[in-house]
């Protein structure tokens, strides 16, 4: 892996700070997720996090809607993909398809992992899943498929690319 | 995993409101900055337009099922047709089996043009 990546304004810093400034608390929507960095290489990467208040199924519960599951892994699919492919390319999504399996709750402690298993010209494969991480329980699992090199700005960017 | 789609906080959250329109109800999300996936376009994140199109999935089941029973999601294929700017998104989902214990029902997001929708789901749901 590569030592060096772009940051935003120009800088150069290591992979590891890249995923943790990714996923860090200065993300508006990642912060409800208090998502931190376990670790990142070619291989895939992995993330802590713990589900917010603002997922909560029900005012009086501790069941957390299943939809802050795909928001973590389709931001750590996007993540993996960066750190796979050694560049800042723009990226998109095109499809995810998860499968939930278990019930998350607020609070739940979250071991995530992503990584890609295949590119196929400008289309990368992830998958990925989120357990319990006291229990490892599988809460989801998901496939997805990315578009590299699209016509936005990649995630720092503030031009077009 | 049960989740009650009746009175929902995660409603709040996605500032959503409903609709009766002429042929099906007509959901809205008006979006802001916690709902940002990509802070350099300042697009929706795809995960929170997969959770509004999952939420209306449950809503539209919801008018179906009654109380006690609650629904919970198995599955979601979702497509990512457009990048969903940061404006108020529109959705409608559309039951397409419903039997006692399980349900699949797509859902379609749009903004600007219901023609050109931003993304569309098939979600599976389980009825208990």
């Amino acid at each position: 892996m590569s030592e060096q990546v772009l940051m935003p304004g120009g800088s150069i810093a290591d992979w590891e700070t890249f995923g943790r400034l990714f996923v860090g608390s200065s993300h508006p929507l990642f912060s409800q997720l208090d998502m931190d960095l376990i670790h990142i290489s070619e291989m895939g990467v992995v993330v802590h996090a713990t589900i917010g208040e603002s997922f909560k199924v029900s005012p009086d519960g501790s069941e957390a809607n299943v939809g802050a599951l795909t928001i973590i892994l389709d931001s750590i699919f996007g993540l993996a993909l960066f750190a796979h492919i050694q560049e800042m390319n723009p990226i998109a999504t095109i499809n995810l398809k998860t499968e939930y399996v278990g019930s998350p709750s607020v609070g739940l402690e979250l071991k995530c992992n992503a990584s890609c298993f295949a590119i196929d010209g400008k289309i990368a494969r992830m998958r990925g899943e989120v357990r319990d991480m006291n229990s490892g329980t599988v809460l989801a699992t998901s496939t997805g498929a990315f578009m590299i090199g699209t016509a936005g700005p990649s995630f720092f960017s503030n031009e077009s690319a | 995993m049960p989740q009650n789609p009746a009175h929902n906080p995660i409603d709040d959250w996605l500032s959503l409101t409903s609709v009766e329109g002429a042929n099906h109800r007509v959901h809205e999300m008006t979006p802001d900055d916690k709902h940002i996936g990509n802070p350099a376009i300042r697009a929706i994140h795809g995960g929170v337009v997969t959770l509004f199109l999952e939420r209306i999935a449950e809503l539209e089941i919801s008018e179906e099922v009654a109380a006690p029973s609650r629904c919970a999601i198995v599955n979601t294929n979702v497509d990512f047709l457009r990048s969903a700017k940061l404006q108020p998104m529109f959705g409608a989902a559309v039951i397409v089996r419903r039997g006692r214990r399980l349900a699949v029902v797509n859902a379609k997001a749009w903004q600007d043009d219901p023609e050109r929708p931003v993304g569309q789901a098939t979600i599976s749901l389980k009825i208990e």
